[in-house]
């Protein structure tokens, strides 16, 4: 799964430690998502989508 | 950042330390000074731990969430997966070798908590992605 986390965070100049704050997360899982070492539950991507606005499959890209 | 460099310091120093005990080998023999490191390594992680916590409370984020809470379950699960092969080479130690019973457990028990680390740190560095 692929997502868009790094492109939205600087189009809503939003910071790491901002992001991770609306979601309730440490910074370090928002490092982890933007370098793919991570997929989130549907919730944590429901909460992070809501943030920049979008539906899910906007930010989070799933692969076949 | 700052966690790795805290990381490195106290792998360099746990080092010094060990290296400090075995050149001064009067004091301790052989199988004291591998339970010291592995004591001393053991303590290192769980500083390391405690520093993380220490600088996300600081940092007013939660000391743990989602993904700190799979990497944990991960790292746990499949340390214990592996220390049983461990308590296998130790059942056979037992009763193929001299050493005292005493000694082979506290071995596995250290054992199990740095193959616990040793995964942790594995996963950290590797992520965990579709796991």
């Amino acid at each position: 799964m692929n997502n868009r986390l790094k492109e939205l965070r600087a189009k809503h100049k939003i910071t790491q430690k901002e992001l991770a704050e609306r979601v309730s997360i440490r910074r370090e899982t928002i490092i982890f998502l933007e370098k793919g070492k991570y997929n989130p539950s549907l919730q944590l991507a429901h909460d992070i989508a809501k943030v920049f606005n979008l539906p899910i499959e906007d930010v989070f890209i799933f692969e076949e | 950042m700052k966690k790795s460099v805290y990381f490195i310091l106290g792998v360099v120093a746990s080092l010094i330390i060990g290296l400090t005990i075995y050149l001064s080998q009067t004091l301790f023999d052989l199988k004291e000074i591998i339970m010291l490191i592995a004591l001393s390594l053991l303590i290192i992680f769980a500083l390391f731990i405690g520093v993380r916590k220490i600088i996300s409370i600081k940092n007013n984020e939660p000391t743990e969430d989602e993904y700190s809470m799979n990497h944990k379950k991960l790292a746990a699960s499949k340390s214990y997966m592996i220390s049983l092969y461990l308590w296998l080479g130790i059942l056979y130690l037992n009763s193929n070798s001299s050493i005292d019973s005493e000694i082979l457990i506290g071995g596995g028990i250290i054992g199990m908590g740095i193959l616990f680390a040793i995964t942790w740190l594995f996963y950290y560095f590797r992520g965990t992605n579709n796991e």
